[in-house]
């Protein structure tokens, strides 16, 4: 380049220059709603090991003539947060929040940022601004607060979600209708750390959620009942009996989340869905002395694994410079 | 009166020498893969004001793996009879029953729905209703479901857990006791021995179910009516 605009750092690196676009803040999107929280249990289900994390998708609205990138400024730290889907209608675009636990206040705020040609509307006279050598795309704006990171790295969450020992799966030789889950499915204890400076209860962070998984916990029962339909002479001449039996299945479907604490960056996971099945039949039918039915409160939207688990790339900022 | 005659196993296992016609008046007697097996393994009586009223049972081809087991019952006076089919809208009970009104034929539908009790104590489903709203005898300690007839009456199942308990029910509506002299020795002496099923009421694992005994109170116009009695034996105890 024989002429144009840079400014490098003193490790060498270009902070700003007439090539590379900056990204700079647009403003924070507006919380337009929530679905009222859900999933702090299985639902239809009442036995032991019920409890959930639980969860709230919040929805924002912004308008955004690029694509924003969109950082998460959590209002309380103790809660798992990431953006779950990302679309758009012409300039307007949504965003879908997931955060753990099942309170609907404390949503968190979301700060958006875009390329400096996308950012419009300021009547200040005064800063640097860097065009592009076509002279009329800005590549950076100080008018409009360039992004400024302060952190990043990468995560993964680990590859099981839940707190109990090991991954869940199916068992059989239960007793007919056992229907009490022995599995701890949340996941309060099942997440990856890296370090990170600054004020925690200041920062904001920006990660993709890739991983999600689901798994189930299965239980097969089985009851026999044998009797004698004919005898003579003190012997059972022959027998006949009435087989009975039940599946309990309870699933959960996760993912991937993030958490801001002092000191550290955390991936772990939060549940999205959860259900529980459960059936009962054994032979015959009808007033209260055999048939059976089943009840589902949904069903896994795939087979029990864990998928995308890769390491994500995230960045941190500093949500104090912003308005 | 098809059912009344069949007292023990013998006749049990008789039943379609017994009664041919019934035989020639419902395919699925007719089913030659269980034709000349069939035997009743459960017989049911319904106890009103010390009588009984209906005489059902489930009936299953014998000596065979392709069984095909039925449930059919009939009132004693001849006034109708009742044959269950598969109805799935309920967790527990996926039946109903038809019942066909003599000599009219008139058919209408009794269904049935499982309380929010019975499905915590047989599968930990936290679902339904426990009939709050309903005028409850203080007595009984668990409600288990409720069936009805559109337009006629509504009969909720409670588990019986002794004679005195019914005889506490019978009281509190104003009603009749629904055993007779017979019955009241069953109901002191082996409650047990009329159970419609054993479930694991109290999650304590095979050898420790509970004996559910049933009985009912029929409300017409939320007015309690008929206090009845479940016994169902099976033909080898």
């Amino acid at each position: 380049m024989s002429y144009g605009f840079a400014a490098i750092n003193t490790s060498g690196q270009t902070i700003i220059s007439d090539e590379m676009e900056n990204l700079h803040f647009l403003g924070k999107a507006t919380l337009t709603g929530n679905d009222g929280g859900n999933y702090g249990d299985f639902p239809g289900y009442g036995g032991a090991n019920d409890t959930l994390d639980g969860r709230v998708i919040f929805t924002y609205t912004i308008t955004a003539t690029a694509p924003p990138l969109v950082f998460i400024k959590p209002s309380d730290y103790n809660r798992w947060h990431a953006i779950i889907t990302q679309s758009n209608s012409g300039s307007t675009w949504t965003f879908d929040v997931i955060a753990s636990g099942t309170s609907t206040s404390d949503a968190p705020e979301l700060y958006c940022f875009v390329n400096a040609n996308s950012t419009s509307g300021t009547t200040s006279t005064h800063g640097l601004v860097v065009w592009k050598p076509d002279g009329t795309t800005r590549t950076f704006d100080s008018r409009y607060n360039p992004l400024a990171i302060s952190d990043g790295g990468t995560l993964a969450p680990p590859l099981d979600p839940t707190d109990g020992s090991g991954l869940p799966g199916n068992t059989s030789g239960h007793s007919w209708n056992y229907a009490t889950n022995d599995h701890d499915f949340r996941s309060t204890t099942r997440y990856t750390s890296s370090a990170v400076t600054g004020t925690y209860s200041a920062l904001m962070f920006a990660a993709p959620s890739l991983a999600q998984a689901t798994y189930k916990r299965q239980m097969e029962g089985y009851k026999k009942s044998t009797w004698c339909c004919a005898s003579c002479c003190g012997h059972c001449l022959c027998s006949s009996s009435q087989e009975h039996w039940s599946t309990a299945m309870w699933w959960v479907m996760y993912r991937n989340t993030f958490r801001l604490r002092s000191g550290y960056m955390d991936a772990g996971w939060t549940n999205y869905a959860a259900g529980y099945s459960f059936s009962s039949s054994h032979e015959g039918g009808g007033w209260f002395g055999g048939g059976g039915g089943s009840y589902s409160s949904g069903s896994m939207p795939y087979t029990a694994k864990t998928i995308n688990l890769t390491s994500n790339a995230y960045i941190i900022a500093d949500a104090t410079r912003y308005g | 009166m098809f059912l009344n005659h069949i007292n023990d196993g013998k006749d049990y296992l008789d039943f379609e020498v017994k009664f041919p016609d019934l035989l020639v008046a419902d395919d699925w007697l007719n089913d030659p893969r269980i034709k000349n097996r069939m035997f009743m393994a459960n017989k049911q009586r319904v106890f009103l004001d010390g009588k009984v009223i209906i005489i059902g049972g489930w009936f299953s081809g014998n000596f065979s793996t392709e069984k095909k087991p039925t449930y059919i019952g009939e009132a004693v006076d001849g006034s109708f009879i009742i044959l269950f089919e598969k109805n799935e809208t309920d967790p527990l009970f996926k039946w109903r029953g038809v019942i066909t009104e003599l000599p009219s034929n008139t058919k209408k539908i009794i269904n049935y729905e499982s309380s929010r009790a019975l499905r915590l104590g047989v599968g930990n489903l936290n679902t339904g209703t426990n009939y709050e709203e309903y005028d409850r005898a203080p007595s009984v300690n668990m409600w288990l479901g409720r069936s009805w007839i559109e337009n006629e009456h509504e009969e909720l199942y409670f588990l019986v857990e002794s004679r005195e308990m019914l005889d506490e029910v019978a009281t509190y509506y104003g009603l009749p006791v629904p055993y007779d002299d017979e019955m009241k020795v069953v109901l002191d002496n082996n409650l047990q021995s009329i159970r419609f099923k054993s479930y694991d009421l109290n999650n304590e694992g095979e050898g420790n179910f509970v004996a559910v005994v049933v009985a009912s109170i029929t409300f017409v116009n939320d007015t309690a009516t008929t206090l009845k009695l479940y016994e169902t034996t099976r033909w080898n105890e």
